[in-house]
C-alpha cells in the first residue's frame, strides 16, 4: 500500500496528473469524512476536502517520502477545517437557534424533511444525535474525537496530525468523550 | 458519574485498552457492587460504539473530477509550474530579476547615450553635421580621442588611441593615428570599457588613458 502510494507520489512529482487523480480516489472518502464530521455542512465539507487535495498537490514537493502520506494529507485537511471553524461566522452554523423559536434549530429542519425507514430510526437517531453533539464540542476536542473514533487512527498519528504530544491527545479524547457522555445522560433525562 | 476519581481513571484506562488483566478484574469486581461506576462505564461504551458505528458518508460523486478541474484550470489559486519553481528558488528568482533589470538599465544607457567626443589630452577637434567630429588637417592631438554615438574623420594626427563607442571611423580620412583604433560596438565591450574607466577613476583619481587591454573583452563579448 505505502509502496503503491509512494510510486504514485513520485509520478505526481514528475508531472503526472492522472497519478494524482488516483491518489484523490484513494483518500477522498477519509478526507471528506474528516471534513464533514468537523464542519457538519456537506457543501462546505466538500469544498474544504477538495481544497485539501489541491494544497497537497501544490505542496507535493514538500512531502517527505519517508513519512506517511495519509498523516500528511489529514493534517492539511484538519488544519483547513480548524481555520474554517475559527473564521466561520456564528450565523452560518446549523447550531444557531432560529429566531423566535425555543431550542429549535436547523437540525430539526433537516430531520423533518428527511424521513428514514422505521427500522433505521433508532440507530440513525443515535448517530444523528451524536454527530450533532460532536459539532457542539470545542474544535480541539472535536478533532481528537473524530480522528480517533470516526477515522480510527492511532494516538501517534493523531498527535502528528494535530501537532500535539500523545498525552495531550489522550486528554482531549477523554474530555471530548466525557462531554458526549454527559450530554447523552442529560438528553435521556429530558426525554 | 463514577463514584470517585481513581475509579473513573481506571474506567478510562480499561476502555482505552491500556489496563492490565489485574486492573480489569479489579474494576469488574467493583462494578458488581457500584451502580454508579457500572452506569458510567456503560454510557462511555455506548458513546464510543455509536461513534464507531457511524457509517462513513460517501463523498459527492464528482469529487475527484472537481479536484482535477481545479488543479488543471488554475483560477489564480493554483500556481503555474514556472511560479512554483520561482517560489521554491527565491535566490535564483531574485538573481534573475536583478539580471533582467540590470540588462534593461544598461541597454537603455547604451541606446540613449548622446553623441559625445572627448579629448583626453591636448588638441582641438571640430564638429560637423550629422554627429561628425573632425580632427582637422595639421592638428595634432596629444592624447586619446573618445567618440560616442557619432562619426570621426581624422585628417590630422592623433598621438594616442582612438576609442569609438558605437561610432564609425570614416575611412576616407588620410590622417594618422599612432595608437590603436578601438571600435566598441557591442554592449558588453562597452560595459567592460565603462567598468575599467570607473575603476580607473576610483583608484587613480585622474582620468587615465584607455589602456590597450581592451582586447580580452573580445573573448566573452557576444554580438547583439
Amino acid at each position: 500500500m505505502s509502496d503503491h502510494i509512494h510510486h504514485l507520489i513520485n509520478k505526481v512529482k514528475a508531472g503526472d496528473h492522472d497519478a494524482f487523480a488516483k491518489i484523490v480516489d484513494l483518500y477522498k472518502g477519509q478526507v471528506y469524512n474528516i471534513c464533514l464530521r468537523l464542519i457538519g455542512i456537506p457543501a462546505e465539507a466538500e469544498d474544504i476536502a477538495q481544497e485539501s487535495f489541491i494544497r497537497a498537490y501544490t505542496n507535493i514537493d514538500r512531502f517527505e517520502t519517508d513519512k506517511k502520506f495519509s498523516t500528511w494529507l489529514f493534517k492539511i485537511a484538519t488544519n483547513l477545517c480548524i481555520d474554517y471553524l475559527r473564521k466561520k461566522k456564528p450565523g452560518a452554523s446549523l447550531d444557531a437557534e432560529l429566531p423566535g423559536t425555543d431550542g429549535y434549530n436547523m437540525y430539526a429542519q433537516l430531520a423533518a424533511s428527511d424521513p428514514s425507514p422505521e427500522e433505521q430510526v433508532a440507530a440513525s437517531e443515535m448517530s444523528d444525535w451524536l454527530h450533532a453533539e460532536i459539532r457542539r464540542l470545542p474544535p480541539k476536542y472535536r478533532s481528537a474525537i473524530v480522528l480517533k473514533y470516526v477515522e480510527d487512527l492511532s494516538l501517534k498519528e493523531i498527535s502528528e496530525i494535530l501537532d500535539i504530544p500523545v498525552p495531550t491527545v489522550k486528554t482531549r479524547i477523554h474530555r471530548g468523550r466525557e462531554a458526549l457522555r454527559k450530554r447523552l445522560v442529560r438528553d435521556r433525562v429530558k426525554r | 458519574m463514577a463514584c470517585s476519581k481513581p475509579w473513573r481513571r481506571l474506567i478510562e484506562k480499561v476502555i482505552d485498552g491500556e489496563a492490565t488483566a489485574a486492573e480489569r478484574h479489579e474494576l469488574e469486581a467493583h462494578m458488581k457492587t457500584c451502580a454508579d461506576c457500572r452506569r458510567h462505564f456503560h454510557e462511555l461504551e455506548e458513546v464510543i460504539s455509536a461513534l464507531q458505528s457511524a457509517e462513513p458518508a460517501a463523498p459527492p460523486p464528482n469529487f475527484t473530477d472537481g479536484v482535477m478541474r481545479r488543479i488543471e484550470r488554475p483560477h489564480g489559486r493554483e500556481a503555474s509550474p514556472l511560479l512554483r519553481w520561482l517560489k521554491r528558488h527565491p535566490i535564483a528568482t531574485a538573481a534573475a530579476f536583478f539580471i533582467v533589470l540590470m540588462t534593461g538599465y544598461i541597454l537603455s544607457l547604451w541606446e540613449q547615450a548622446p553623441f559625445q567626443a572627448v579629448v583626453n589630452g591636448s588638441g582641438d577637434i571640430k564638429y560637423e553635421k550629422n554627429r561628425t567630429v573632425v580632427v582637422p588637417k595639421g592638428e595634432v592631438i596629444k592624447g586619446d580621442l573618445i567618440v560616442q554615438n557619432g562619426k570621426v574623420k581624422i585628417e590630422g594626427k592623433v598621438q594616442g588611441n582612438v576609442v569609438l563607442i558605437n561610432s564609425r571611423h570614416l575611412m576616407a580620412s588620410a590622417g594618422e593615428v599612432t595608437g590603436d583604433i578601438k571600435e566598441i560596438n557591442q554592449v558588453l565591450e562597452w560595459l567592460w570599457y565603462r567598468v575599467k574607466q570607473t575603476f580607473a577613476h576610483i583608484f587613480f583619481a585622474v582620468p587615465s588613458k584607455p589602456s590597450r587591454s581592451l582586447t580580452p573583452s573580445r573573448l566573452w563579448m557576444a554580438p547583439l
